[in-house]
């Protein structure tokens, strides 16, 4: 009979625990009658139980359209990003508030989505949550960009409180309340498929999709693992950092406790990398880089910027619809994160030697915590005491895409000022990464009322490129895509492949637009120019006759001078020859002596190279070929000047790569505007070091030679043929045919060590001349 | 007598093959395999496209014909993606693995209805069964009216085990309708060398640190297997030395592929080195030079 009795008492209980248990709250916001994703509650600003906002002003509902898959006739930028019914609504506010929840006290996990507004472009999307002491914000621009924000806080009696702040305005698609001792579950059911279709793509797109293995993947057996290495559950490795470091790839057992070691020049940037391939799960992994300390001086561990390899999901070509892989990509500020078992972190290091930092040898080390337990990764690092000059003749340009001019069009003063940060903060890094010119672009158009030219646009971006050593050459496309609309009344289509000729008012107005431009050009010194009419032209005869003769057009005005992206090697192109002053090819496809005589010649014809290829335009992993390209296979080619697409190109959401009719690549942006480099990008930051390294040589056998010290002279004059001979010449370096990455680092520093002798032997006659 | 008593049997084979002829080049290092009378125009299997043969040349021609018909099929596509096959299995069984094989030569000339000075876009694919593609080598500039040879590594075809057929193939884009596109081959050949020979060697290290001193590279072999056996011995000399510091063996197979040398165990000096293949034998002899350079690392001095 007792035992009865305990037994009811203790269904009772129970029964009533699970009746006053909270639960799982999942609100889809949007307006009355948008769309609701199943398994949620509709949520109306004011009308929904359970929530309530205080604010300045009132919360709105906005509903975009759903578009859950892609489709093929909206190619290009039109296509609205991918939504369903939580993504395609979402509430918005433009001063914050606090929204409150009604649910029993207790600790909650809190799931904020926010973005794919469906809006305007130049919006910045801007919003801060706090709950208690936890926060948690995000700052993006655009359209089609969204995030998933999480925070744990504590609601009290009058529920759970979140307050919203915004500087612009902020956009709140869904809330999800999880109980703490339900929200792995919660994740689970709800939160996964959210980062699901934020990190690839929704499921009725994502079916259609294969992931597969990319080709150029090396897999390694699974090293037999040490006693240690299985107790402490994880292995340190070091590989190049030109050689990428895949998600689940296991190490060479060589590369297990390989040192880390590096050399590097006052004034450059050097990187070491350090990964881990953990065993199991850990759940939290933080790291910490000391000082690097010399002799008697130091690097400060703030001059070693400390970065994660984040790995993304990519298409093996830009176009490419149907096929993605992971793959090791874009570099991270450093923050503690999670480890899943089998999957590589690599840690990017890199070190912005002091201008000042004194030769000699320095130690320091990468301090690792894994879960509280301690590993130490000795770091050691020569400086050499030299300094690099760079060439002045050659080019370092990109294609960019001007925030700027996403400026003109934002509608708050905090998005103006995010996108006045964000040029500031990405020419910086242009500059400082060794860049010296971008592709512009000037205005003009055809009306009713005749030809209008608005040079007073370019110039704005004139002074900014000014502003940050950016104007080696300008290189200013034409807006011909408008004009010829206007007279042909149909678009010339991509890359010219459809464009009957148009008459000749068009080439005339293309003279004259170029006509006032160079007046202008010639009045405020902008320097070396050149008017580029058209891009990548198909080989047939419509484009080509159409590229000739605006090429023509544009040479019409004297001094105006011409460039194209055409291979010079292609027959078609031929007839470009008399009117262009720059063939820009993506392959190195014309021999060093022709390019050699080319720029002596008068008229000077000039070859630049756009490596695409060496991007991330298709494949994110070509870093050592980007190091060739940039360094020895430049200097090798005799081109003057290296100009790929493009620095940065994102269509819908940044951080996916899969959700927009072309991929992203290149440079991404933090939520503050601020500029993260891939390891594409360090490695022509690299390979431009490379070439210094030649350069300065060069030089330093010059002054050797006429400072009478021959043997010096000779020395060096010898060590630059020997590398000269030593290049494995391609047209494209991409990864196969190349040196390894430690030669690389040996013929870098053959180099260092030839100029610091010269610079020692000069410095000793300069002595003795004193004396 | 070696030889008489290889070529009897192959000669009965041949024979209960109808008489598929395939030459055999006794003379030079090199062995070549004819596949032309194996391979006459009524054995490739054509798509929209015709195979005949042309009886009066010498050495005799096969004649491939593609009229572009962009109106009778689906629209701006000739009508069936036109090709030619021909099949190994038609091919006596010591030249249906071409794995054995160093090289496939054959000799082209294109033919075309209009004037262009264009590469007309003309193919070979190696297939394998149901038509699934291993590789694909393109013609090289394939001007009408001139002729071409076209040399292609076997070596670097993957799968290269399970081909089952050769593919002629044109890529349509660049065709206009009633293009006629007329492509003759002959001296369809299959070659090995008889002696073994480093075709291609590539040092991609060319500078190492004399506290890692790893040399890799990439190779290309080519000779039978067993004259091969383990690899190819390479000596180290010191710049300017005659006699080597060491002499290691590169394991080294037929065809192309990486190679990697670890001279950490001889602790060399940093200076100017050479690896030398086939030190001892002047013809075949092929140097590549490198150097290893002290280590910046090194606590004294760099």
């Amino acid at each position: 009979m007792r035992m009865s009795y305990r037994f009811v008492l203790g269904v009772g209980l129970s029964f009533a625990a699970f009746l006053l248990r909270a639960e799982v709250l999942c609100f889809d916001c949007g307006t009355a009658d948008s769309p609701v994703m199943p398994g949620y509650v509709r949520a109306v600003p004011g009308r929904t139980e359970k929530l309530r906002w205080e604010g300045k002003r009132s919360l709105h509902g906005r509903a975009g359209t759903i578009t859950r898959t892609w489709n093929p006739k909206r190619a290009g930028h039109n296509h609205p990003p991918l939504t369903d019914e939580l993504s395609c609504d979402y509430w918005w506010n433009d001063v914050g508030g606090t929204l409150t929840v009604a649910v029993p006290e207790g600790r909650y996990r809190v799931w904020l989505f926010t973005g794919k507004t469906q809006w305007q472009w130049a919006q910045v999307w801007d919003l801060r949550v706090q709950c208690g002491e936890a926060a948690t914000s995000a700052t993006f621009p655009g359209r089609g960009e969204a995030r998933l924000l999480e925070l744990t806080g504590t609601a009290g009696k009058d529920g759970l409180k979140l307050e919203f702040s915004t500087r612009s305005k902020f956009a709140l698609n869904a809330l999800i309340v999880a109980p703490e001792a339900e929200a792995d579950a919660a994740e689970a059911k709800w939160i996964s498929p959210i980062r699901l279709a934020l990190t690839l793509l929704p499921p009725e797109e994502l079916k259609k999709w294969k992931e597969i293995k990319p080709v150029h993947r090396p897999e390694y057996p699974a090293p037999e693992w040490t006693d240690a290495e299985t107790e402490r559950g994880f292995a340190l490795f070091h590989r190049h950092w030109s050689e990428p470091v895949w998600p689940n790839q296991f190490p060479l057992r060589r590369e297990i406790g390989a040192p880390v070691r590096g050399f590097g020049v006052p004034g450059e940037r050097e990187i070491l990398t350090v990964s881990i391939h953990p065993l199991r799960d850990f759940g939290q992994v933080d790291a910490v880089v000391s000082d690097l300390t010399g002799a008697d001086t130091k690097i400060p561990a703030s001059a070693v910027d400390l970065r994660y390899v984040r790995y993304m999901y990519a298409r093996p070509n830009y176009m490419d619809r149907g096929t993605y892989y992971r793959v090791p990509d874009v570099l991270m500020p450093w923050n503690r994160r999670r480890l899943a078992a089998g999957e590589n972190l690599r840690f990017w290091l890199s070190v912005d030697v002091p201008a000042d930092a004194k030769p000699g040898l320095y130690r320091g080390t990468l301090r690792l915590k894994l879960d509280g337990r301690d590993a130490l990764v000795p770091l050691t690092f020569r400086v050499a005491g030299i300094r690099l000059e760079s060439d002045p003749r050659l080019v370092f340009g990109t294609y960019y895409d001007f925030p700027l001019h996403r400026m003109d069009g934002a509608p708050d003063a905090f998005s103006k000022a995010w996108w006045r940060h964000k040029s500031e903060a990405e020419m910086a890094h242009l500059q400082a990464s060794g860049m010296n010119a971008l592709i512009s672009s000037v205005d003009f158009e055809r009306t009713e009322e005749g030809l209008k030219v608005y040079p007073g646009e370019f110039k704005r971006d004139l002074a900014e490129l000014r502003r940050f050593g950016l104007d080696k050459v300008l290189i200013l496309a034409l807006p011909l895509d408008g004009l010829y609309k206007h007279y042909m009344g149909r678009a010339p289509g991509k890359h010219q492949t459809d464009a009957p000729m148009p008459p000749k008012e068009f080439f005339d107005d293309v003279t004259k637009a170029v006509r006032e431009f160079e007046k202008v050009a010639v009045r405020e010194n902008w320097g070396e120019r050149y008017y580029t009419p058209w891009d990548e032209p198909e080989e047939n005869d419509f484009a080509v006759s159409l590229v000739r003769e605006s090429l023509k057009a544009v040479r019409q005005v004297p001094g105006a001078k011409t460039y194209l992206t055409a291979d010079p090697a292609i027959r078609a192109y031929r007839s470009f020859a008399p009117y262009l002053d720059v063939w820009c090819s993506q392959p190195f496809s014309v021999p060093r002596e022709q390019v050699g005589k080319a720029w002596n010649a008068s008229p000077q014809v000039q070859y630049w190279c756009y490596p695409n290829h060496n991007s991330g335009e298709n494949d994110h992993t070509v870093v050592l070929g980007g190091r060739m390209t940039y360094g020895f296979g430049l200097w090798r080619s005799g081109f003057r000047t290296l100009i790929p697409w493009i620095y940065q190109f994102y269509g819908h959401d940044q951080w996916n790569y899969l959700d927009e009719y072309y991929s992203d690549f290149g440079v991404r942006s933090t939520d503050d505007g601020d500029p993260i480099p891939t390891a594409m990008w360090e490695a022509f930051r690299q390979g431009m070091q490379d070439g210094r390294c030649l350069y300065t040589l060069k030089k330093r056998m010059e002054s050797a030679r006429t400072a009478g010290l021959t043997a010096e002279a000779e020395a060096a004059r010898k060590l630059l043929d020997r590398m000269d001979s030593f290049v494995p010449v391609q047209e494209k370096y991409i990864r196969d045919g190349m040196w390894t990455p430690e030669s690389f680092d040996a013929l870098r520093w053959e180099l260092v060590c030839a100029i610091e002798k010269i610079d020692r032997a000069l410095s000793s006659a300069k002595e003795r001349g004193r004396k | 007598m070696k030889r008489q008593v290889f070529s009897l049997p192959l000669l009965l084979f041949l024979l209960t093959c109808g008489f598929c002829a395939v030459a055999e080049e006794s003379a030079g290092v090199v062995e070549s395999r004819s596949l032309m009378q194996c391979w006459p125009a009524e054995r490739w299997w054509c798509m929209t496209s015709t195979m005949t043969q042309t009886a009066d040349a010498d050495p005799a021609r096969l004649c491939w014909k593609v009229l572009v018909d962009y109106k009778g099929g689906e629209e701006r596509h000739p009508i069936g993606w036109p090709f030619a096959d021909a099949y190994l299995m038609h091919l006596p069984k010591e030249l249906q693995d071409w794995r054995q094989f160093d090289e496939l030569v054959l000799h082209a000339k294109a033919t075309f209805s209009r004037a262009t000075e264009e590469p007309l876009p003309v193919y070979v694919e190696f297939c394998a069964k149901g038509g699934r593609r291993l590789h694909r080598a393109g013609i090289p500039d394939p001007v009408p009216g001139q002729e071409r040879e076209m040399r292609i590594d076997l070596s670097q075809i993957p799968e290269l085990g399970k081909m089952a057929m050769l593919r002629i193939y044109v890529y349509e884009g660049q065709y206009r309708h009633g293009d006629l596109l007329e492509l003759e081959l002959w001296d369809i050949q299959l070659k090995r060398s008889k002696s073994v020979r480093v075709e291609e060697f590539f040092l991609a290290s060319p500078s190492v640190f004399a506290d890692s001193p790893r040399l890799t590279g990439e190779a290309r072999l080519v000779g039978p297997d067993p004259l091969i056996g383990k690899g190819i011995s390479a000596a180290i000399f010191r710049h300017g030395e005659s006699k080597p510091v060491a002499e290691k063996l590169l394991p080294l197979h037929r065809g192309r592929q990486s190679w990697e040398l670890d001279l950490a165990s001889l602790h060399l000096p940093p200076g100017k080195y050479e690896i030398v293949l086939f030190a001892d034998s002047p013809a075949s002899r092929i140097v590549r030079e490198f150097t290893i350079v002290s280590s910046p690392w090194k606590e004294a001095s760099k």
